[in-house]
């Protein structure tokens, strides 16, 4: 694999992986490719304590892969992890986030195809 | 010579990152990676290092938790998602802080910060004497006058023969700053002069004229620190 200059899809955020990965495009690879295996069933796992209203599992896994996206550039989720998290805390009950919720997996479903095509495109150099 | 570390998260990503970092420093060897702090005290029952990469919130015990169990006390880095902890990491004296998700080049600081106390408490072992403050005063006392320490709530009291001096201080920071040399935590309560021991009956040892429990975890390696004949 070339160690040369990689340029990630604009959608990441390419600094942030320039500070983590210093053009070790290797180690990107790595953990892009974790994350894909893992992240459907950290997913699954998170829904299914939203289902049954589990607030406070359903925040700890939410903790659990806030850092893990921005390691393959998903900096704003971590953001949005970040304030979801934060909003189990203050609220009752887990209807309260829904909306936050809804829009944060959303946009991180949406994002799985970018890490996966980054994940090609890293491969096939 | 390289650093000893292990490290402690749930999340298979973050260890593999750290894992990684550690290979690239060309500083550290990395003993042991562990999901959660069970593990990870077993392997320290049994083994010392020099770095203890450390996430907070997991399954079962908490880093802290993890802390408040070891036999011993590496330079810890912490590393977690959140900002809440830095009261606690303050009381344990971590040697640094690590906001998930962080650079090589921050990864690296810390690595060199605890390597740094490394140095010092190489230093540290060369020293014979030591400072406390009791008292309004500041009073010197020789490694060899002192026959244990004792934890007494938010205190310290430091034995000798002659007197016994209370100050404000943790049982951690005293061990911390005595080192490994003769001295040596037996009890969460009790670090101990080892060369002033005068006998051993099942888990309680005799210094001076007072009897000091000793833990069942570190029976055996205050076993291994004497000079046991065989």
């Amino acid at each position: 694999m070339s160690q040369g200059v990689f340029v990630f899809d604009g959608r990441l955020d390419g600094a942030f992986l320039e500070s983590v990965y210093e053009g070790d495009i290797e180690h990107a690879a790595m953990v892009f490719d974790q994350f894909l295996r893992t992240i459907p069933g950290q997913l699954n796992e998170i829904n299914d304590y939203y289902q049954s209203s589990d607030i406070e599992n359903f925040r700890k896994n939410v903790h659990k892969i806030k850092p893990v996206l921005s390691y393959v550039g998903l900096t704003a989720l971590t953001g949005k992890a970040a304030a979801l998290e934060s909003q189990c805390k203050q609220v009752g009950s887990i209807q309260d986030v829904s909306g936050l919720y809804s829009s944060f997996s959303m946009e991180l479903n949406e994002m799985i195809p970018v890490i996966e095509n980054e994940l090609a495109k890293i491969r096939n150099l | 010579m390289k650093l000893r570390a292990i490290i402690v998260d749930d999340e298979p990503i973050s260890r593999q990152f750290l894992e990684q970092y550690c290979s690239k420093s060309g500083k550290i060897n990395v003993s042991g990676s562990f999901p959660e702090s069970a593990s990870a005290l077993y392997f320290l029952q049994n083994n010392e290092v020099d770095i203890l990469f450390l996430d907070v919130e997991m399954p079962g015990d908490t880093g802290f938790q993890l802390l408040d169990k070891l036999p011993f006390m590496p330079k810890v880095i912490l590393t977690t998602s959140k900002t809440d902890y830095a009261y606690d990491a303050f009381q344990y004296n971590v040697t640094d802080y690590l906001k998930k998700p962080f650079s090589y080049v921050r990864f690296q600081e810390a690595v060199n910060k605890a390597n740094e106390v490394n140095v010092e408490k190489a230093l540290e072992h060369e020293k014979e004497d030591i400072f406390i403050k009791s008292d309004g005063k500041f009073i010197r006392l020789n490694y060899d006058d002192i026959l244990y320490i004792e934890s007494v709530g938010d205190y310290v009291k430091y034995c000798t023969m002659e007197k016994k001096y209370i100050t404000h201080s943790t049982l951690k920071a005293v061990e911390e700053k005595l080192g490994k040399g003769d001295f040596m935590k037996v009890h969460r309560s009790y670090i101990v002069n080892l060369k002033k021991i005068k006998n051993i009956e099942d888990n309680t040892l005799m210094i001076g004229n007072d009897h000091i429990p000793i833990s069942k975890v570190l029976k055996s390696e205050v076993m291994g620190r004497i000079n046991l004949a065989v």
